[in-house]
Formats: C-alpha cells, sequence, structure tokens
C-alpha cells in the first residue's frame, strides 16, 4: 500500500503551529539545517550590505592573494574579492535550483496525476520513461541540450527539472491509485460526478507534505549540479558569480591560490548539508514512513 | 531464467532504438534552421551548405531519423566534421578510459563502503559507529567534483605524488593506475558514505531477523555470521540503489575527466560542444546513453540473481514445496 | 521431585531482566527446575509468562539489553553464567539446540539448506567435507525429508511448513546434544502436522535419549509429549509435576483456571470461560488480583515454592506456614470443572 498517503491528521499537524516547529527545530540535525538554511535565506536578501565589495569590482595588484583583513576570504585572478562573490553567488544558486525544483515539482506532479488516472498503457510508458529518466545523469543530460541551445539560465533550470520531475511524478501517481480504489465508491454513490473534486480535495492536500520534504531533498542536489554545470562552461557564464565559475577560475589557478576552490567547497559541503538534514528531521517529524529511496 | 533475461535484453534493445530516435530528431525539435543550431550563427555559407549536405539535413525529417538510426545500428555514427575521422573510432578510443573510470571508482565504493557499513552495524551505537556516520555524511554531501579538486590540491599540487593530469596507456599498466588512482577515488568518494549507510541500516535489519538468531544458537562465529550469513542478504537492497548509482557515476565521470584531464567519452563530448563537431556529440552521448542501459540491465539481473526467491521464482530449480 | 541424583540441568532461582528505556521488566523470577538425561520436560503458559524468555536464556541467546540478574543455570556441571562466549559458543548446538516457532523465518532464506548445516557442523569440528555430507543427509533423512541428497541444494522457501520444521529438528539432532529446547515448535502449523511433528519428535528423542524442554502455551500438546510439565505464569513456576497429576489434580488455581478455559468437544452451547483481569507484578502473589481464593496475605506476600506430594505449586493455599490461613478461609473446593 502506498506510504505516500497521509491521514488527514498528519497534514493538519504538518501546520505550522509552535509544537511543530519546535520539534523540527529541537533536535541538533533539525536545528543546524534550520540554521543554515536562514542564513541563505538572509544572504539573500541582504547580500548587498552584507557583502564587503561587489561581485565585479576588480582590483587587480591584489589578485590572487589569501584571507587577509581586506579579503577576508582572499580574492581571485582579477583581483575580486571571493567572499563578496560567494554570497552573491547564493542568490544564483537559489535563482536556480529554486525554480527548478519547483518547475519539477509542478510538472512532476502533473504527470503523476495524468498516470495515476489514466492507468493502463499510458502509465505503463510514462513511467518507463520516468524511471529511465530518474537515473539518468543530469550532467549527460545537460550536455546534449545545452550544445545545442548554448548555455543560459533558462537551460540549466528546464535540465534540472526534467531530471528531477520523475521523482514527483512517482509519488503523486501512488497517491491517485490509493484515491482511486476509495473514490470509486464515493463516485459511484456521487452519481459519478465529482470524481475530480475528490481528487483534488483529497490527493493534492495529502501529498503536500512529502512532496514538500522531496523538494528540500533535491535541492541540494539541484545546487550541485548547476555548480557542476557552471564548472564545465555549460551554465552560468562569466562573470556572473556562480559557484561553478567561482569553481572553474580558481581550478585554473589552483596552482597560485588555491583559496577559492576550498572556499566554494566549505560553502557548497555546509549547504548540502543543511538542507539535507533540514529535510530529514521534517521527514521525521511529518511521517517517518517517508524514509526509504531518496530521490 | 533465461527467458527472463532475454526479455530484460530485449526491453533494452528497445529503449536503445527510441533513444537513437530522439537523438536522431533533436536538433529538429528546436525552433530554428539546424545548420545555424549546430554551426552557430556565424557559421560561413560555404561551411553550412557542406554540412547540410553530409547531416541529410535536406532530407525530410523522417527520412532523416530513419537514416540515422539505421546507421547507427551498424556502428556508422558520422564522421567529425573537423578531422572526417569516423565517430566511431573516436568513440572506441575513449569508451574504454571511462567504463574503466566508472567500474574503479564503484569498485573502490564498494571495497570501502560495505565494510564500514558492516563494522558500523556490528557495533551500532558505539564511538566507532558515530565517527563512520560522521565521515559517511560529509562523503555524502561532497560531489565527486570537489572531491575531485581537493584530492587534486592536496596530492598534486601541494605534495605532487602521483600526476595530475593525463591518462597514460593500457601498455603501461603501472602508469595507467597512477592515473587513474585520484580520479577514481574521487568519483568514488560520495558512494563510498550512500553505501556504508546503505549497508549498516540493512545490517542492522537483518542482524535483528530470527535465522541470525538460528546461526547464533548454533554458535557460529561471529565472522561468520556478519559476512556469509547476514551480508549477503543486507546487500539485495543495496545493489538494487547501486543500479542507480551508476548513472550518477556516469555524470560524474564527466566532470572528474574534465578535472582531470583524462581521457574518455566526457572530454570527448566536451572537446566537441567547443568546436560545435555535432555528430561527435551526439555520437559520444548515444555511446553514454547506451552504456547506462547496459549497466543498468546488468545491475537488474545481478540483484535478481541474488536473491534466491526472487530467482526461483522467475523459473529457476525448485519446486515450490513438497509433502508435508 | 522427580529427577534423579545427577540431572543434566539445574537451574536455580533464575531472574532475568529487560531493560527498556531506563525501566527494568522482570521476565523471569526465583525459577528453579531440574531435568533429567532423557527426560522431558513441559513449560506451558500464556504470553509474557516468561517462558520463551527462558529457552533464551537457556541457550544464552538473550538480546544485548537482557541479562541474567540473579541465580544459576548449570549444564552438565558447568554453569553457564561463569562461561566465556568463546565456551558458550561450542555449547550452543553441541550440547543444547534449539528449535524455533517459526521456520520460515528462523532459516536464511539466502543460503541452501545443506550450506546452513554445513556450518553448524563445521563450527564444531566433526571432520572432512564428506563426512559432513554425509551425516547432514542421514540426519535429514531421518527427519522424514525424501531425496535428502538433492533437497540439500535446495533453499529454505522452496519446503513446506512442515518440511521446513523438520529440517530445524535435523539441523538440531545433528551434534546429538543432550539437551533441545523446542519453543513452540508446532504452534505455526496446522492440526495434521502438529500431530505429525510431535510423534516424530517424540520418536527422536526416544531413540536419541536426548533431554527435551518443551515450551508452549498449549497443555494438551505438552500433555502428550512430556513426562512432567512446569506451568509459568508473570515469570515465576507457579506449579511443577508429572504430566498426569497436574493435569487430573491441577493445585494452583491459575492452572485450575487453564484448564477448565480450554474449549470441550463434548460440551456444546456453553459460553467459553475465561480468566477475568491482566497480568500485574507487584510484590505478592502475581495472580492474586485475578485469583478466586486470594485473601489479603496474597496481595501483600509473594507465596514460597512448596511440595504438595511429588508436586510442588507456588501459592498460598498449600503453604501450611502462610497467613493465608491465620485470616480465614480453607482450602477450598474447586470452583471449576474440569
Amino acid at each position: 500500500m502506498s506510504s505516500a498517503i497521509l491521514d488527514e491528521q498528519i497534514v493538519r499537524r504538518a501546520g505550522w503551529r509552535q509544537s511543530t516547529l519546535g520539534r523540527i527545530v529541537g533536535r541538533p540535525g533539525g536545528f543546524f539545517g534550520t540554521a543554515v538554511v536562514a542564513c541563505l535565506l538572509v544572504v539573500v536578501a541582504f547580500a548587498g550590505t552584507i557583502a564587503p565589495y561587489s561581485a565585479a569590482a576588480q582590483d587587480i595588484p591584489a589578485r590572487l592573494q589569501g584571507p587577509s583583513w581586506h579579503h577576508l576570504l582572499g580574492t581571485d585572478q582579477l583581483g575580486r574579492d571571493l567572499l563578496s562573490r560567494i554570497l552573491f553567488g547564493v542568490r544564483i544558486e537559489l535563482k536556480v535550483a529554486v525554480p527548478a525544483v519547483v518547475a519539477a515539482w509542478v510538472f512532476g506532479e502533473a504527470l503523476g496525476l495524468v498516470a495515476g488516472y489514466l492507468g493502463g498503457v499510458v502509465d505503463n510508458v510514462l513511467m518507463v520513461v520516468m524511471d529511465t529518466l530518474q537515473a539518468f545523469p543530469a550532467v549527460i543530460l545537460a550536455l546534449t541540450l545545452l550544445a545545442l541551445l548554448g548555455p543560459s539560465l533558462i537551460d540549466v533550470i528546464i535540465v534540472i527539472a526534467v531530471s528531477y520531475a520523475p521523482g514527483y511524478a512517482r509519488v503523486t501517481r501512488a497517491s491517485v491509485l490509493g484515491v482511486k480504489q476509495d473514490t470509486f465508491v464515493e463516485a459511484e454513490r456521487a452519481l459519478g460526478a465529482g470524481k475530480s473534486r475528490i481528487t483534488f480535495v483529497h490527493i493534492l492536500p495529502n501529498i503536500m507534505p512529502p512532496l514538500f520534504i522531496l523538494s528540500a531533498m533535491n535541492l541540494p542536489s539541484a545546487i550541485a549540479t548547476e555548480v557542476g554545470l557552471s564548472f564545465l562552461g555549460l551554465g552560468v557564464q562569466p562573470p556572473t558569480p556562480s559557484w561553478g565559475v567561482i569553481l572553474a577560475d580558481g581550478f585554473t589557478y589552483v596552482e597560485a591560490a588555491p583559496w577559492a576552490v576550498l572556499w566554494v567547497a566549505l560553502f557548497l559541503m555546509v549547504t548540502t548539508l543543511g538542507f539535507t538534514t533540514l529535510g530529514e528531521r521534517l521527514r521525521d517529524v511529518v511521517d517517518p514512513r517517508l524514509a526509504g529511496s531518496e530521490r | 531464467m533465461i527467458v527472463y533475461i532475454v526479455k530484460r535484453a530485449l526491453m533494452a534493445f528497445v529503449v536503445v532504438v527510441l533513444l537513437m530516435v530522439f537523438l536522431g530528431v533533436l536538433v529538429h525539435l528546436i525552433p530554428g534552421d539546424p545548420v545555424k543550431i549546430i554551426l552557430g550563427q556565424q557559421a560561413s555559407p560555404a561551411l553550412s551548405e557542406q554540412v547540410r549536405v553530409q547531416m541529410g539535413l535536406d532530407k525530410p525529417v523522417a527520412t532523416q531519423v530513419w537514416l540515422f538510426v539505421w546507421h547507427a545500428l551498424r556502428g556508422d555514427l558520422g564522421t567529425d566534421f573537423i578531422t572526417h575521422v569516423p565517430v566511431l573510432t573516436l568513440i572506441a578510443d575513449a569508451l574504454p578510459h571511462t567504463v574503466v573510470l566508472a567500474i574503479a571508482g564503484l569498485g573502490l565504493a564498494v571495497v570501502l563502503g560495505v565494510p564500514l557499513g558492516v563494522y558500523a552495524a556490528s557495533h551500532a551505537n558505539s564511538l566507532g559507529d558515530r565517527v563512520t556516520a560522521l565521515l559517511s555524511v560529509s562523503l555524502i554531501t561532497m560531489p565527486a567534483y570537489i572531491a575531485g579538486l581537493l584530492l587534486l590540491l592536496a596530492f598534486t599540487v601541494e605534495l605532487p605524488l602521483v600526476p595530475s593530469i593525463g591518462t597514460g596507456s593500457f601498455e603501461h599498466p603501472l602508469d595507467y593506475l597512477r592515473h587513474l588512482l585520484l580520479p577514481a577515488v574521487a568519483l568514488g568518494s560520495t558512494w563510498i558514505g550512500y553505501i556504508a549507510r546503505m549497508v549498516r541500516t540493512s545490517m542492522i535489519e537483518v542482524l535483528n531477523s530470527n535465522y541470525i538468531r538460528t546461526a547464533r544458537a548454533y554458535g557460529l562465529k561471529q565472522r561468520t555470521i556478519l559476512y556469509k550469513h547476514a551480508l549477503k542478504n543486507a546487500l539485495i537492497p543495496t545493489v538494487a540503489v547501486l543500479g542507480v548509482g551508476l548513472g550518477h557515476l556516469m555524470g560524474g565521470a564527466v566532470l572528474i575527466e574534465n578535472i582531470f584531464s583524462r581521457s574518455g567519452l566526457g572530454q570527448l563530448i566536451l572537446g566537441a560542444i567547443a568546436t560545435r563537431n555535432y555528430p561527435v556529440i551526439r555520437g559520444g552521448v548515444l555511446a553514454i546513453a547506451v552504456l547506462f542501459v547496459v549497466t543498468n540491465l546488468i545491475a537488474d539481473l545481478s540483484y535478481r540473481f541474488l536473491d534466491p526467491r526472487i530467482r526461483v521464482e522467475i523459473g529457476g530449480s525448485g519446486r515450490q514445496g513438497g509433502p508435508g | 521431585m522427580t529427577p534423579g541424583p545427577d540431572p543434566l540441568l539445574v537451574v536455580r532461582d533464575l531472574s532475568v531482566g529487560y531493560m527498556v528505556g531506563a525501566t527494568n521488566i522482570a521476565a523471569l523470577d526465583q525459577v528453579e527446575f531440574d531435568i533429567d538425561r532423557g527426560e522431558s520436560l513441559g513449560i506451558v503458559g500464556e504470553s509474557g509468562s516468561g517462558k520463551s524468555t527462558l529457552g533464551l536464556t537457556l541457550m544464552s541467546l538473550l538480546p544485548r539489553n537482557a541479562s541474567i540478574r540473579a541465580g544459576a543455570v548449570i549444564l552438565k556441571g558447568l554453569n553457564l553464567r561463569n562461561l566465556q562466549p568463546e565456551d558458550l559458543r561450542e555449547i550452543q548446538g553441541k550440547e543444547v539446540a534449539m528449535i524455533f516457532q517459526d521456520p520460515l523465518t528462523s532459516l536464511n532464506p539466502t543460503l541452501r539448506i545443506g550450506t546452513q548445516m554445513m556450518d553448524v557442523l563445521r563450527a564444531h569440528g566433526h571432520g572432512m567435507h564428506q563426512t559432513r555430507r554425509e551425516r547432514i543427509i542421514r540426519a535429514l533423512e531421518e527427519v522424514g525429508i525424501p531425496d535428502a541428497a538433492n533437497r540439500i541444494k535446495r533453499f529454505p522457501h522452496e519446503f513446506s511448513g512442515g518440511m521446513r520444521q523438520r529440517v530445524m529438528i535435523a539441523m538440531a539432532l545433528m551434534l546429538e546434544p543432550a539437551l533441545i529446547i523446542a519453543d513452540e515448535p508446532t504452534s505455526a502449523l496446522d492440526t495434521t502436522l502438529q500431530v505429525q511433528i510431535l510423534a516424530l519428535m517424540k520418536r527422536l528423542q526416544t531413540k536419541h535419549g536426548t533431554a527435551i524442554l518443551f515450551i508452549s502455551h498449549d497443555l494438551a500438546v505438552v500433555a502428550g509429549v512430556c513426562h512432567r510439565v512446569l506451568v509459568m505464569y508473570a515469570g515465576r513456576v507457579v506449579e511443577e509435576g508429572d504430566v498426569s497429576s497436574v493435569l487430573e489434580r491441577p493445585l494452583h488455581p491459575y492452572t485450575k483456571a487453564l484448564l477448565a478455559s480450554r474449549p470441550s468437544v463434548t460440551r456444546r452451547n456453553e459460553r467459553l470461560a475465561t480468566i477475568p483481569g491482566r497480568v500485574q507484578l507487584g510484590l505478592g502473589c502475581a495472580f492474586a488480583n485475578r485469583c478466586l481464593h486470594a485473601q489479603s496475605v496474597c496481595r501483600r506476600q509473594a507465596p514460597r515454592y512448596v511440595k504438595v506430594e511429588r508436586n510442588r505449586v507456588r501459592c498460598h493455599i498449600y503453604d501450611e506456614s502462610s497467613a493465608y490461613h491465620v485470616e480465614g478461609g480453607s482450602p477450598l473446593s474447586d470452583g471449576f470443572d474440569v
């Protein structure tokens, strides 16, 4: 039986009441995750104020320096402050990752509804495609499309969304299949009308929590994928300070000044850890049954 | 069992053909003149014409796709725009290195991750277990390319121990291995963490089972119980996930090849993208996709082979039950 | 007590507890009995009576959160509590073996039957591969598994429930242990199979002279197989005696209630008798809150384990020195029909 179907109770409990929030933040994992995400959001909102320099301000004489009082994390090959670039980079990362994940959610959920409802051949075909797509590495998919379309932000978002959609599709489909069995009975009674209404009233609220948690777990992967793509030159282009671009620059000059690589690595890992621990804590609070296959 | 293998192989073949169709039709899915898309807006008319003819872009779309699939199935993937070397040759040169890298990476992950997971499970909640958990989590949060960059930094820039770039050749195995070491470790690093965690969870569950209790009731040694009686059962769900992991691994291989300047499909494709060498891009992606389908097939079959219950269901040796 | 001068197994004052979180839950309390060589002793009790824990304790198979708090378990003169893990492992399977309740989950699904049995032999020495193989085949044939030489290559799920239990019995007998502990060996089987397996066990016991500790919730099953029986309630032994006397003249109120609650084929249209109330632990007799003959002393003071003719009972009623007799009431009529 599908474990994606939650009680009405659990759905209501997942509302933002104090006790639930407390449970999430109470444990070290949840606390750390929430703290990281909160910091990231603060940076997104206030990067301009927090960052000591602009992301583009060059200072050639000060190039490729290590950490110092003037430049807390050092400088890159054009003398730009690494800390500032990384902070502005948070915006880029989330600007790519969040829409990508949201798009995956919407697209995936739609596909899941279709597959679950229509059943039969359509369902089988869709599921085979979904399975293949889900396991197919996003980078390869990106290579193909971006080779033709040319590197750009939108294309990266599309590629990541396509890669992650199957996860949402599967959860939605399971929910539809489960409710379909109950709905038939109701539908017979309700003269066959209102079936779609029942779907919207029962299915969608029920899958919100697990899909939300799935998104929390997908975000760090999406960010890592974007960084990888930009690193290869297939995503955001320099001088936009995507972490991947900073990483690529850092790599070129790694023998002279390894700092860029180290700092991006650190930020990326902390971000990943933050979202992942928060996601796991959310999952444990909302419905521990969801623990199982990831992604 | 044989019937099942054939069925799965057939399905895999169909998927490959579908992929070929997809790649054949791809350039037409994008709005605009295919030649301009391939060569960019600045291409000279002469080159454009040459490409148009060479790729058969003047023919109707359906014919083009059919021709592409037909040729592809016979191994003809077109030729490099610039050097006119057959794409298949380029792929044949690059493919082995990528395969070796992926296998080495996964192999390392298994060799290191499984014992780590077994150790954590048999010493659950001890200090060692917690340390292992910390290690696993750190490895999981580190994408392969980050691991690659950090390793590169540590072992070649700061302490030049192994070569940082290049592949070496098969003729000099030792040298090849030296070049393989860091990339393989980088590629496998994330998976060491994943595998350790999964094996731990799986093993703990298995160690609580009734049949392990039976093994203990007969005084079997802890080592026998762990590695012979428990591990086989614990690995079954792990292998299932490994199949998915192979895909990820290949995505990571592309980046790793780039970082370490290793020859392989990833480098081939990236190089072709830079020079807008479409046949090579298309051929390379197809090669990776086929590789992917094949490894998934192998993973699926070995998963079913490992679990005797499924093996028998599919039509192997036993009878179900017998006289009571 | 019936056991002879040199019993195989001596259990004295055995207390076992589980730690759940920070709480200690007593599973066994002051358990005491002997088993002679070749004798079969039944342990009867409901779920939670501690009978399974008793089996696990004797096999040194207690989970990590449980331990022996007090008492001694002496097998062939050796106190199991004093032994090192390596020594215990030598005993497990060789001197005392266990047959579990659910043979499907008790056999490793990914290993062939032959492999599992081979591992048992290998763990205890026993010569070369060929000798071991023959021994396994002989054991399987003895329990009635046909075509044993081929069957050893099969996996557990390829056998039916009854056959699997026979395999477990074969495994237990292979090393010729002095004692076999059978924990509800037939509870997972249907009645026809039950009869077959029980007959098999009796036959093998006589042939090999093995002692059997037969754990069951079903008094009738125990009656068919065992010489003597122990009745357990809430972790304590409440009655002990040979099967016929316990069945015909039960002493302890719980035993009487147990016997009375069996549905009868001959008397139809009667309400099934149950024992009202639930198990309650505390200072006094554990059965006090459900006992029709309870007095206030029963709730205050734990009864002693006293001899009554050739049996033993843990009940104030039969304890002449108990305050039970001072406070009023006298040994009573049977309120129950058997």
